[in-house]
């Protein structure tokens, strides 16, 4: 069986100081990989790396077996690796001149899914993060907490086979953040989703986590 | 981003924008070079920067803190202000100084610079105003629990400064690169002759152009030394994405000096905006003879009768100029953003056309366009279109540059992870957060186009303007129909503006 | 979202239009630096007169001309001018001796004087105007006033301006005074004017008209500049009068139009016939009745009282050839004194 994640010797380098020296990181289909590792250790880079945002240096990626960078070569672009991510800080990244609805109908147009269908599957993302009533507002008008998780239904809504997670779960509440967790775990075990979760924090993934991986200056040092 | 984008636009860019140049770099010979009295060109040149110092020394002064308290005060009135205070920097600065020297009898090289210092003083301020507004509350909180407002003022003159030297940059540059302010305040007293002249002089005087281009290179230097570094500390001063976690800074209640410096603040932006327009409607309204409305009135119905046809083309070739724009300046400008190698060859490459002579961009128009393949486009609008945009197309790809990097980078690769492509990222997420600075830089191409004249005269299309009409008619003075076909034209470059300001909440953000 | 798109389509589809639409094909293609203001009212006269679709350039008086000349120039190689009508001369006798012109030897011509023609046909001279002194009557009597270096008198230091001989009529004025005068004369001359503009005790204007408003309105006494500029200043109602200098010495010099046909004028029978009617009498007759009062260099031309005609002062004896051909020297030479 093919691996969800196969990367192998990532480099990558910013103004000649190197963020990630030689990483490998072996995710199986399925997996819930937490990652953690202090400050400036190259978790956030790692991830963006393995989403192609992040050009490497030299080292190889490979996606549910499939190619995706090849040292320098970006083999896959970002949008064709099947890949979500939700980035770290409170609802960082998201469309500000779209509102909540909007957001998860225009990641279900870049999938082809008809203008007909996409309100209604929209709203169905949303109701899994408890955002339903939310739908018209824009991310200027959410709390940090729904903001995220705004963040997290716009990465579910592709259908990606391997979710990446920057910290998600820090702006929100306990209850929510078990909530959320418990959700993921759901989602995981019906579609085979793949997550590498990155925090400070193991233990907010409880039992559901099924790997450990460690980052220190740049490299894996324990798997 | 898609590399066939970058490239399309970058094409496009380089044969309107860059073509003309290189077309006219083309023609310089070494013996043109070689020919240059370098001795007497520094002097000038010397003389020039001179200028241009004292240009951008009043424009600091002036700008600096205005900027600031249109920003972060509670100034009275500050939102007017802020619109008011774009007029002296789109009205044409011939026009300025003729109503400046209306008022005064001084002269010479101090009253050019002063001239000059009060024509560019507004990008100084809009270039603080929105630096001001990028401090984040809690670095001024912290000032203020350590040393009220003068730390306040200490900690933001600091974080401002780079800011504000780089926008006086501009307007040095802007200073330098005229001559006929110079040639026309120093027409009494003794003469102020700047490096500008000796290229204008050499181009009027021979009967080829190559002369003119070996002779316009070192101000194009001088030019581009300064306008690139500020540009890019421009871009590296204050950049915070607006999306993450910023605090916006609360407006400084002025107490006591509310008042006064209200009135001081409004008293120089209506010295410098209003009163060249006032000077312009007393002449319409009959001036020296008697002003009456009922003239005013007539003039500027009888110089719209007379000058439609050239308002119209006007109007048609900007507009053309800014829409021809709108696209290569999006990639472009985003390209640039968000490229890292390239940040310094790209800026002075774009920055290029602006920082050339307009006479050689018409006359490199010329020697591109006018050519058996290309006649129908030469004789045609679209002539004069590119004409324009090939000029002005830079400060809308840098005012995009400038917008861009100031967003998150996240959100556009949130929709590439959402499984759109470069094209549709652009599109669908990348325009729609730019609108402003797109609107805006649109706007400043479609005024800047309005008021050109230096580059069109060369180029036949684009001679029917409404500019080209005044300049000829204000050769045998200045009588009510000129100075009325004056006061339309100032009305349709301030039009979008006046709009913006009344119907959009938004900053314009076009700033490069 | 999707109507925004659909309006911005349609207008850059009628913007698309209406600027392809802008270049039509005309009958005759004119180019002409006479003023816009001069100009207008003749051309549309033969276009009502002869029924042709006639597209005339100006140029701006920023370019003193220049820019209409360098554009013959540059499009020789996809020519666009039929006939180029100049307010002066220099340029086109450049352009003649580059062979970018088409000798025509139009019968309207006949009555020209022989100075005022080309020995090849290449170009005609006519309605012209002088270079004068225009003063101001309230400052200073105008029979103090006689001689081409009277700026340099001590007595009007800081109250006399021309414009700097850099382009324009007083580049052809200084080029000519250096082939009338004595060796070197001329050269001292504008040695002096420019030590004196850097003393403040002569203003350079940024051109002829700057210098008609300049005495117009008091602040200069007297100045140079060219008739036409005079005569807008005397209609105006200013205390102003022309002084023709030099009666009796080298007389007053006259700059006239010129009109040409390129080589490569794609509408050659269309330009010949524009060629005849312009250099008519009636034309010559026309622009000595219009505002901006040319001398007509026939005798017996019909002319208003305030026109002085041949024969009423003593011009200028120069040859036009000559002073055009040293243009771009002397241009150059004056360029290294003045802007220094």
């Amino acid at each position: 069986m093919t691996h969800a994640i196969e990367a192998v010797g990532l480099v990558v380098e910013h103004g000649g100081r190197r963020v990630l020296d030689q990483a490998c990181l072996r995710v199986e289909r399925g997996a819930w990989c937490v990652v953690v590792g202090p400050s400036g250790s190259g978790k956030t880079t790692l991830l963006r790396a393995l989403a192609g945002l992040q050009p490497l240096v030299a080292g190889r990626i490979e996606l549910c077996g499939r190619l995706a960078s090849d040292g320098a070569r970006l083999v896959l672009p970002p949008e064709s690796r099947g890949v979500g991510l939700v980035f770290q800080g409170g609802g960082a990244g998201l469309w500000p001149h779209l509102g909540a609805q909007a957001t998860i109908e225009f990641v279900l147009a870049c999938r082809g899914v008809p203008k007909k269908q996409r309100a209604a599957a929209a709203l169905r993302w949303l109701e899994l993060v408890e955002l339903g009533p939310l739908a018209g507002r824009k991310p200027g008008e959410l709390s940090g907490g729904e903001a995220q998780r705004l963040a997290l239904a716009r990465a579910l809504a592709g259908e990606p086979a391997v979710l990446l997670l920057d910290e998600p779960l820090g702006p929100l509440d306990a209850p929510l953040r078990a909530e959320l967790v418990a959700r993921l775990a759901t989602l995981r075990r019906a579609g085979e989703l793949t997550l590498v979760h990155v925090t400070h924090d193991p233990a907010e993934v409880g039992a559901h986590g099924t790997a450990l991986v460690r980052l220190e200056r740049g490299a894996v040092v324990a798997a | 981003m898609s590399r066939w984008l970058v490239l399309v636009a970058a094409s496009c860019f380089a044969l309107v924008a860059l073509g003309p140049t290189v077309a006219m770099a083309l023609r310089v010979q070494v013996a043109d070079l070689a020919a240059l009295d370098l001795a007497r060109g520094a002097g000038l040149l010397w003389r020039t920067a001179q200028l241009g110092l004292g240009a951008a020394t009043i424009a600091l002064v002036l700008g600096a803190p205005l900027g600031w308290l249109l920003s972060r005060s509670n100034l009275v009135g500050a939102q007017a202000l802020r619109a008011l205070v774009l007029v002296p920097l789109l009205l044409p600065p011939l026009v300025l100084a003729m109503s400046c020297m209306g008022w005064t009898t001084w002269r010479g090289g101090l009253a050019t610079a002063a001239i000059m210092g009060v024509g560019t003083y507004p990008l100084v301020a809009l270039y603080v105003a929105r630096a001001a507004e990028r401090i984040d509350a809690r670095r001024s909180d912290a000032a203020r629990l350590a040393g009220g407002l003068a730390a306040v003022a200490r900690v933001e003159w600091a974080l401002v400064r780079p800011v504000a030297l780089a926008s006086a940059g501009f307007a040095f540059a802007f200073a330098v690169n005229d001559f006929a302010v110079v040639d026309y305040v120093s027409s009494l007293g003794p003469k102020h002759p700047v490096y500008a002249d000796d290229i204008f002089a050499s181009w009027r005087s021979g009967n080829d152009t190559s002369k003119a281009v070996a002779a316009a290179w070192p101000l194009v230097a001088l030019t581009l030394l300064v306008v690139v570094p500020a540009l890019l500390v421009v871009r590296r001063s204050p950049l915070f994405s607006f999306e993450g976690d910023f605090r916006a800074p609360s407006r400084v209640d002025l107490g006591a000096w509310r008042w006064p410096l209200s009135l001081l603040m409004w008293s120089v932006v209506a010295a410098t905006a209003l009163a060249p327009l006032a000077r312009l409607s007393w002449e319409a309204g009959g001036g020296a003879r008697g002003f009456e409305l009922a003239t005013l009135g007539q003039s500027l119905s009888k110089a719209l009768a007379n000058g439609r046809a050239n308002l119209q083309a006007s109007l048609l070739f900007a507009l053309g100029a800014a829409l021809f724009c709108l696209p290569v300046a999006l990639v472009l400008g985003h390209a640039l953003a968000r490229s890292r190698r390239l940040l310094a060859l790209g800026t002075t490459l774009v920055v290029l056309p602006l920082c050339v002579p307009p006479i050689l961009h018409g006359v490199g128009n010329l020697a591109l366009w006018n050519r058996p393949e290309t006649a129908a486009l030469y004789d045609s609008g679209w002539m004069a279109v590119l004409l324009q945009a090939g000029r002005y197309a830079p400060l809308l790809v840098l005012g995009v540059a400038a917008a861009t990097a100031a967003t998150d980078r996240r959100i556009e690769e949130s929709a590439r992870l959402a499984g759109a492509g470069p094209a549709r990222t652009l599109y669908g997420i990348v325009a729609p957060l730019l609108a402003s600075p797109l609107a805006g830089g649109a706007m400043v191409v479609f005024v800047f186009a309005l008021r050109e004249l230096d580059a069109a005269i060369l180029v036949p299309a684009a001679n029917g303007t409404a500019l080209f009409r005044l300049y000829n008619a204000v050769h045998f003075g200045r009588d009510e129909m000129v100075a009325a076909l004056a006061l339309w034209i100032c009305f349709f470059v301030l039009l979008p503006g006046a709009l913006w300001s009344l119907f959009s909440k938004r900053n314009m953000g076009a700033l490069p | 979202m999707r109507a925004l798109h659909q309006r911005l389509a349609k207008l850059c589809a009628a913007l698309g239009l209406a600027l392809a639409s802008c270049g039509s094909d005309p009958d005759l293609v004119v180019y002409c630096s006479l003023d816009q203001e001069f100009a207008e009212p003749l051309m549309r006269e033969y276009q009502e007169r002869t029924g042709l679709d006639i597209r005339v350039e100006y140029d701006v008086e920023a370019n003193k001309n220049v820019g209409l000349a360098l554009r013959v120039r540059e499009e020789a190689a996809r020519p666009r001018c039929d006939v180029f009508w100049s307010n002066e001369f220099a340029m086109v006798v450049a352009l003649a001796e580059d062979g970018l012109l088409e000798a025509y030897d139009s019968p309207s011509a006949a009555s020209l004087p022989p100075e005022m023609k080309d020995p090849g046909h290449r170009w005609h001279g006519f309605a012209a105007r002088a270079r004068v002194y225009i003063v101001n009557t309230n400052l200073v009597d105008p029979a103090e006033i006689d001689s081409w270096d009277d700026l340099l008198d001590p007595r009007h230091a800081g109250k006399v301006a021309m414009a700097r001989p850099l382009a324009g009529t007083t580049l052809t004025h200084m080029a000519a005074l250096h082939e009338v005068l004595a060796p070197g004369e001329a050269r001292r001359f504008l040695e002096s004017v420019e030590r004196l503009s850097r003393e403040g005790r002569l203003n350079l204007a940024n051109g002829n008209a700057h210098v008609m408003r300049l005495v117009s309105e008091g602040q200069c006494a007297f100045g140079w500049t060219d008739t036409d500029d005079f005569h807008v200043a005397l209609e105006k109602g200013a205390p102003v009068q022309a002084v023709y200098p030099d009666q009796g010495g080298i007389g007053t010099m006259l700059i006239p139009n010129t009109i040409c046909i390129p080589a490569s004028a794609p509408r050659k029978d269309a330009a010949r016939r524009f060629v005849d009617w312009a250099l008519s009498e009636e034309v010559e007759a026309r622009l000595a009745a219009s505002r901006s009062a040319q001398i007509p260099v026939r005798r017996g031309v019909a002319r208003p009282a305030h026109v002085k005609g041949p024969g009423e002062f003593e011009p200028m004896r120069y040859d036009l050839r000559a002073v055009g051909l040293s243009i771009r020297a002397r241009a150059a030479e004056f360029q290294e004194l003045f802007l220094k």
